[in-house]
């Protein structure tokens, strides 16, 4: 059994605009069975923090592509993807690349 | 599993793993390497030479941003001024707040900036206007290709204002690549024919203009802004849904 997590969700780069406008989320994750992974925090931040078209964020399990992921400032490709376990404290960025020039 | 160590300064951990050289490096040390290529761009495809006043087409999104703030790091290798030139288009609720983002950066860098309207310069035509007058006659499609249009002419009219001998643009790998791949598709023989250089030496009396970041991938663009806490302005425009480039973005 996996025990609460609080961590720091943050979207930028115009992510935020699916999200009321707010880029930085203080959040709780309910202690569960299985370890938190980015995996299952994607699907949490769909049912609990995406406000509209998820399809600008999510596609399949994973991020729509053209989306950074960072945790802990480092690109997740460094770190595992959707395989990460998130440790407490932890703090996780989205950052679409596809708006504007 | 643990970020790997930086391969260049071995002493803080990589925050990302570069996708042209394989390397893993941490944020101050991808910073240096990155403004070093734009130098090496600039320098090796003799682009602008000592002396130049430079026009930086600047919108205040990403592209842009990174391109004025790498170029102001340079400025005393290259031995050129710069000036930011933006363009106000006239779309109500987009550009009036990207214009506050370039005016926030022009302050913070101490950079001249000047604004050039397309109503000024197009005896009153907006961009709004021009979208009311192509919508519902079938051409409402082709909104941006006449923004394109205007705003290339703009920029040239805005560096000329400045007394610039030179424009850059923030074109980045990405925008080259959809570029190349929609004059393709649209069977554009004579602009894939002129599109491969780095620039325009200013045929027909215009301004030479260059894209120092044309080597630099979308991704890595972004992650400069991100590790150089860039402020820049990321919403989409009102018109972009009806263009045609979008569609080759992602594939």
């Amino acid at each position: 059994m996996a025990a609460p997590l609080s961590v720091e969700v943050e979207f930028g780069g115009g992510a935020e605009l699916l999200f009321d406008g707010v880029k930085k989320h203080q959040v709780t994750l309910p202690g569960q069975e299985e370890p938190w992974d980015i995996r299952n925090l994607l699907v949490w931040i769909k049912k609990n923090l995406l406000k509209e078209r998820p399809e600008l964020f999510i596609q399949g399990d994973s991020v729509r592509p053209g989306i950074l992921v960072l945790i802990n400032d480092a690109d997740w490709e460094l770190l595992g993807e959707l395989d990460y376990q998130l440790q407490d404290q932890d703090n996780v960025l989205f950052i679409s690349t596809l708006h504007g020039g | 599993m643990p970020a790997p160590p930086c391969s260049s300064c071995h002493a803080a951990r990589a925050a990302l793993r570069r996708p042209s050289s394989g390397c893993a490096l941490c944020g101050p040390c991808f910073c240096t390497a990155f403004e070093a290529e734009v130098l090496h761009t600039v320098l090796a495809g003799r682009l602008l030479p000592p002396g130049a006043v430079v026009a930086v087409g600047a919108s205040g999104g990403k592209d842009s941003t990174v391109l004025a703030h790498v170029l102001r790091e340079l400025t005393p290798r290259l031995g050129i001024s710069l000036r930011l030139v933006a363009v106000d288009e006239g779309i109500g609720g987009y550009r009036d707040a990207a214009l506050a983002a370039v005016r926030r950066q022009a302050a913070r860098w101490e950079l001249p900036l000047t604004i050039v309207a397309y109503a000024d310069l197009f005896g009153g035509w907006t961009m709004d206007a021009v979208a009311r007058s192509t919508a519902g006659s079938g051409r409402s499609r082709s909104c941006c290709t006449f923004c394109g249009v205007l705003r290339r002419r703009a920029l040239e009219e805005g560096a000329r204002l400045v007394g610039a001998t030179h424009i850059v643009t923030g074109h980045n790998a990405d925008d080259m690549a959809e570029t190349v791949l929609m004059n393709f598709l649209r069977g554009d023989v004579g602009r894939l024919a002129r599109g491969g250089g780095l620039g325009s030496p200013g045929e027909g009396g215009a301004l030479p203009r260059c894209r120092p970041l044309q080597f630099a991938s979308q991704k890595e663009v972004v992650l400069y802004a991100h590790f150089r806490r860039l402020d820049y302005f990321s919403e989409e425009c009102v018109y972009a849904p009806e263009a045609f480039r979008p569609n080759y973005s992602n594939t």
